[in-house]
């Protein structure tokens, strides 16, 4: 796993790459809790993703919510294959539908 | 993956293994007998466990093509489809491939572009068996993301009757509400989707957001995972309900097969922690509800139980409970079978363990130090001569003894697994040689040690092949013999004076004893004249070189290859001997000692060390003559006329001091080849448990392994294959050596 973190213009990007499985699960949630404690936008970089397991799923949701809930934008860039599968099979792309928009 | 994971994995490729086997041999059962139900369910029960099982790991190559096999299975099972010999040959390329790509799972490989060409090949072949495309559809790559919409699905043909109060949709039901622990054990919710989703579609999904947390509070490693969806699948309840027997423990499970009673989803409403309007209006999206159908089962709700939103659920809880009980009635049918199979199960279990065989290994060598411990024991207790020392120690020697003829016998493995694995081989060969053959076993229970049954499976295959191909003859020769078109294989095992025995019969044309004895003569193994029992007419096709050339006839190929079955049986310290009579049949047998831990051996001493040669390859012992010791620069012998190698243990492993006078030569066969060992001391037969060496001395030759002595002393055992080896390559350089020493 390996990750690079930015605070740039009030924007925190999180670069997640490798598994977001389980086994990672509590040091992504670490990162991102960095990422929401510096104020402004938050980024999301997951085109690494390699494996995605529910309780990767469940730390987007969560981080997507609470991003929502302190009214501060969430953009998910660049989201790789295995992810948007996921989401798609969860049908939870409209859920990140604006997050995504983003990426385009 | 953890350890854990990889654990499980390998506990997944032992048991699919074994399912494999289960299924190819109700395959081959099957075409004896095409209405055995037993068998079709014995293979549909293989397939559907490794699919399960696959699943769960997220093998999807695996469960993708299985699933195909399972729908044709299926249909077996339901006399929809009849079993014919085109099918059966399918279904064990099935069984084949599928053991390839469990091999790959092993292996830890990805399955490459021409594994999946094959499945993808097999599958479209198992496709033309289902008519009906409806279950082919289920069976979606799961990287296609556009799942079609609930209102492409038809639905199930077979709708039952609708009651009253049951539902419009032909969709299952679930709900799941994960429990906190799910993913700490290793099982994610997600892959049970993907899991059904090859039995049938996931029309609609909603995931339950409200359960997760914010991030600041979220226990990244808790599932708060729920959902509920809308599952369209021709399946039973069992195989539905099957999908989350790993999830129930702790998990809120619900079901609600399609058409199901209107008081099923009220009891959902009531037992799920969500707003019942909420979770109406999910159900409602999934499909699984209409909005008339919503707004009558909260009603009734109130109605019933007005108490409810005041915080006394007590009236609605019986009426769950009854409604549980009705959708519950085919689960419980299906739990009790289920039970029923788990007991039956452990019963088997009971009488049968399964041990790493290392484990066994690892107590034979304990039991090796407590023979040692006792042996040292019995010493003192002779040296200190305290009578009831000594008695006590004789009396723990001789259970000691018993423990280590336990402890062998623990090893032991009965042979009719190696032989049923010769239905698949007769079979295949038979087919591909067109003839008909029947292959009978007998002494299938006779048990002999795993490590002999794991090597005697390619000189029995050899035997096998060679009997099929050349003993027996084509149907059409057979009649015009006045035999019965079919042929006949037997195998048969037992036991005979501590040693088992293995026989390959057939009643196919014999052998014919001239031209074998002719052939001989041709290649110089016997001169002309010489006169030859039938035993060693027969021993000759063993003879190496006998079967190089193009040959004719039945002669040829039954000697093809059979020197290296002698030479395989013989590494085993068996033997093999060949009866035939023409026109009528032959008849291989092999002779192989019951186990490779305790061997007979004959103790020699050389300086302070003693060593062990299997008495097997000992022919004799001669005392060594004073005009043929190596200080006279001689390193070999005149044996009754015949050149003989010999090599002084003590040059070959270096040992200082002088040789005692008198000494002698052990005279060691292998494979024909004769050498002598030069000892000081011979000690006679000895029972010999062998242990073997460590990996450090793997490169050391001429020794095979150890044993301890009763005095608790170290003796090696001499490798003689590689001896005679050693010593017949040292033989030039030496003769040499002494030539151009001896004008000195």
């Amino acid at each position: 796993m390996n990750a690079s973190d930015q605070c740039n213009l009030g924007t925190s990007r999180v670069v997640i790459a490798g598994e977001m499985t389980i086994y990672t699960a509590r040091d992504w949630r670490d990162r991102l809790l960095v990422a929401m404690s510096a104020p402004g936008d938050v980024e999301l970089d997951l085109s690494g993703v390699s494996d995605i397991d529910a309780a990767g799923i469940q730390l987007l949701v969560s981080l997507r919510m609470e991003a929502a809930a302190a009214d501060r934008k969430l953009r998910l860039l660049g989201v790789s294959a295995r992810v948007s599968e996921a989401l798609a099979f969860c049908r939870l792309t409209d859920f990140f539908s604006d997050a995504l928009q983003a990426q385009a | 993956m953890s350890a854990e994971m990889d654990d499980a994995l390998q506990t997944l490729i032992v048991e699919s293994r074994e399912l494999l086997q289960h299924m190819e041999e109700a395959l081959l059962l099957l075409e004896q007998t095409p209405d055995d139900a037993e068998a079709v369910n014995a293979i549909f029960r293989a397939a559907h466990t490794i699919k399960g099982s696959a699943g769960l790991f997220s093998l999807d190559h695996v469960v993708a093509f299985t699933h195909v096999a399972e729908s044709v299975l299926d249909r077996v099972r339901d006399h929809r489809l009849g079993m014919s010999p085109a099918l059966g040959g399918l279904l064990l390329e099935v069984c084949d491939h599928l053991g390839r790509l469990i091999d790959g799972v092993a292996a830890g490989q990805a399955p490459d572009d021409v594994l999946s060409g094959r499945s993808n090949a097999i599958a479209t072949r198992l496709e033309t068996y289902l008519e009906a495309p409806a279950s082919a559809s289920a069976e979606q790559d799961f990287s296609d993301v556009d799942w079609p919409d609930g209102n492409d699905i038809a639905p199930p043909s077979s709708a039952p009757e609708r009651g009253n109060d049951s539902v419009a949709s032909g969709m299952w039901h679930i709900s799941l509400r994960s429990g906190p622990n799910l993913l700490r054990d290793g099982m994610d919710p997600l892959s049970i989707l993907r899991y059904l989703g090859t039995f049938g579609q996931i029309v609609n999904l909603e995931l339950i957001l409200g359960d997760i947390p914010p991030l600041s509070v979220i226990d990244p490693e808790s599932c708060y995972i729920g959902y509920e969806l809308s599952f369209a699948s021709e399946t039973d309840q069992a195989s539905v309900d099957g999908a989350f027997d790993f999830v129930r423990a702790d998990s809120v499970v619900r079901l609600i097969p399609p058409y199901g009673p209107l008081a099923d989803y009220r009891a959902l409403f009531a037992d799920m922690p969500e707003d019942s309007l909420l979770l109406g209006r999910m159900l409602v999206r999934c499909g699984s509800l209409t909005e008339a159908e919503l707004a009558q089962a909260l009603e009734t709700q109130e109605r019933m139980g007005p108490a409810f939103a005041e915080g006394s659920p007590a009236p609605l809880l019986g009426e769950v409970l009854v409604a549980q009980q009705l959708v519950d009635k085919p689960v419980v049918d299906a739990a009790l079978a289920r039970q029923q199979e788990v007991k039956s199960a452990t019963a088997g279990e009971a009488t049968l363990i399964r041990v790493d065989a290392a484990k066994l290994d690892q107590l034979i060598n304990l039991v090796g130090e407590l023979i040692i411990a006792g042996a040292g024991a019995q010493l003192v207790a002779r040296r200190v001569k305290v009578p009831e020392l000594v008695e006590a120690t004789g009396v723990l020697s001789r259970l000691v003894e018993d423990v280590r003829d336990s402890a062998l016998n623990l090893r032991m493995v009965q042979i009719g697994a190696t032989f049923s694995r010769f239905r698949r081989v007769v079979r295949d060969v038979a087919a591909e040689l067109g003839k008909d053959i029947q292959l009978d076993i007998h002494g299938g229970e006779t048990e002999l040690d795993k490590t002999v049954v794991e090597k005697i499976g390619d000189p029995l295959t050899h035997i096998v092949r060679n009997a099929l191909d050349h003993g027996i003859e084509p149907a059409e020769v057979r009649a015009a013999c006045g035999k019965p078109r079919q042929g006949r294989l037997s195998l048969n095992a037992y036991h005979e004076s501590g040693s088992i025995v293995i026989e390959v019969s057939d009643d196919g044309g014999g052998l014919r004893k001239e031209r074998i004895l002719q052939k001989a003569i041709e290649r110089g193994l016997v001169s002309e004249g010489q006169v030859l029992s039938d035993k060693e007419i027969f021993g000759l096709v063993f003879e190496p070189g006998f079967s190089t050339a193009a040959q004719v006839s039945n002669l040829s190929g039954r000697g093809v290859g059979m020197d290296v079955v002698k030479r395989n049986i013989l590494a085993l310290r068996g033997t093999v001997d060949l009866d035939s009579v023409e026109g009528q049949g032959t008849t291989v047998r092999l002779r192989l000692p019951l186990t490779l831990a305790i061997i007979d051996g004959f103790l020699i001493g050389a300086g302070s060390a003693s060593y062990v040669v299997p008495l097997e390859q000992v022919l004799e012992c001669i005392e060594l003559p004073e005009k043929d010791k190596p200080e006279q620069g001689a390193s070999y012998l005149n044996l009754r006329g015949e050149v003989l190698p010999f090599v002084r243990l003590r040059d070959l492993f270096d040992m200082p001091g002088e040789a005692p006078g008198r000494e002698n030569v052990v005279v060691v066969q292998y494979a024909g080849e004769r050498a002598g060992l030069v000892v000081d001391q011979l000690f006679g037969e000895f029972q010999t448990v062998i242990k073997p060496l460590g990996k450090v001395f793997s490169h050391i030759r001429c020794i095979g392994g150890s044993t301890i002595l009763g005095s608790g002393e170290v003796a090696l055992i001499l490798d003689v294959p590689g001896l005679v080896r050693q010593v017949s390559a040292r033989q030039p350089v030496s003769r040499h050596l002494s030539s151009t020493l001896s004008p000195v």
